[in-house]
This record gives structure tokens, C-alpha cells and sequence, in this order.
């Protein structure tokens, strides 16, 4: 929902989803976000 | 996602590069085995190279033969390299190696002998990875993505299983 939908944390949470859980699955994805990049040059 | 959308998309992005055989690294986990029956609907049994990498003991070869059987891929296509000698050695060089860097140095090795297939059959490398490990990035850069076409990039994991069972893979 976060990636396809375009939702906040809240939003997903709203809808019944574990708040810790939901924000674990966003960190994660933020801290990893770099592995999806070509080198970054100058 | 339809699979004949999958099919259409591995074959159209095979004749654009000028290659007309995969070869993919098969674990007999699904992800693998749904990219791999993908492949062989895109390219055909006989331009298929499987290739096995168990590491020693730790190894579900057996999963994956019964994949390469139920699609048909021819047994010569098959290629079985124990990645344990290469990643023993790396791993020794420092006594403070943990799971995770053990993990990678494997996948890594894994990436090495695939592009080397590769460049052996004149193919392409069939990625297995699926969304939900991409977006959580769940994989290890220049290992296990390592890949020249993704066919499963835009799958959750729940919708590879889903593909499975739509191809009719064993359990």
C-alpha cells in the first residue's frame, strides 16, 4: 500500500496493520533504498 | 500479472539484446524455479542452462532436479559447481567474519561462477528476484541480484506463488 498506493504509516495502520510492524517494513526499506542505485559519481 | 505478459516480455527482451539462451542460477526454491519455467516457455527447454551451486552438504539440488525434469530441460544443459572450496577460503582470511558477510561471499561466489556460464553458453543471466525482497532490499548487491533480466522484479512474493501454481510447478 505504501509503495503502490502512494498511503502514509498511519493510513496502513488505520486499516488494522500492526503500527510496529508497518514501521519496521519502512525503515528497512529506507536504509536499503541505496542498494537500488548505480554508483553514485560526482 | 498474466504470464503470458512474463513470457512476452523475457522473449521480446531477449531478441532486442541479440541472445537466445538464459542461464540461471536454481536453487529449487520457487522464486528460481517460477523464473526458470518462465524462461523455458520464453526461450524453449534446449537453450535453458541451469546452473546448481550447492555449498558442500548444505544443498537442495534435489528440489531443483525435480524442477529441471518437470519443464524438460535437457540433462547436458545442467551444470553442478559446489561454491564450498572458493568461499571456504575467503571466509578464513579474517577471524572476525559474521553470518551476514559469510552470506554474501557466498551469494558473491554464486554471482562469479553464473557470468562465467554465461559467458560460456553466449547468454543471458535470468534474475529470480522478486518485489518484495527488492523493496525491502532482502539481497545482497552484486550477488544474488545480479542479473541481466528480472522477469519477477514487478511480482510480490505472494503473486509469485500465485505464478507457481499457475505454471504448475511441484510442490
Amino acid at each position: 500500500m505504501i509503495v503502490d498506493e502512494k498511503k502514509t504509516i498511519d493510513e496502513v495502520v488505520r486499516k488494522g496493520y500492526d503500527q510496529a510492524t508497518v514501521e519496521k517494513v519502512v525503515k528497512r526499506m529506507k536504509e536499503n533504498n541505496f542498494k537500488h542505485h548505480l554508483p553514485i559519481i560526482l | 500479472m498474466k504470464t503470458t505478459t512474463l513470457v512476452d516480455f523475457l522473449k521480446t527482451s531477449f531478441q532486442k539484446a541479440g541472445f537466445t539462451r538464459a542461464v540461471i542460477a536454481l536453487s529449487g526454491g520457487i522464486d528460481s524455479s517460477v523464473s526458470c519455467a518462465l524462461a523455458v516457455r520464453a526461450l524453449g527447454k534446449d537453450n535453458i542452462y541451469p546452473l546448481l551451486l550447492p555449498y558442500g552438504d548444505l544443498t537442495t539440488t534435489a528440489d531443483a532436479q525435480l524442477v529441471i525434469s518437470h519443464l524438460g530441460i535437457p540433462k547436458e544443459n545442467i551444470s553442478t559447481i559446489d561454491i564450498q572450496p572458493f568461499v571456504d577460503p575467503i571466509v578464513a582470511l579474517d577471524k572476525t567474519m559474521d553470518k551476514v558477510r559469510r552470506g554474501n561471499i557466498m551469494v558473491r561466489v554464486r554471482m562469479i561462477l553464473l557470468y562465467d556460464q554465461a559467458k560460456k553458453r553466449n547468454a543471458l543471466v535470468v534474475g529470480t528476484e522478486n518485489k518484495t525482497e527488492h523493496l525491502l532490499g532482502y539481497f545482497t548487491r552484486f550477488g544474488d541480484e545480479a542479473s541481466d533480466i528480472e522477469p519477477l522484479r514487478n511480482l510480490y512474493k505472494t503473486e509469485v506463488r500465485h505464478l507457481a501454481q499457475e505454471l504448475g510447478l511441484p510442490r
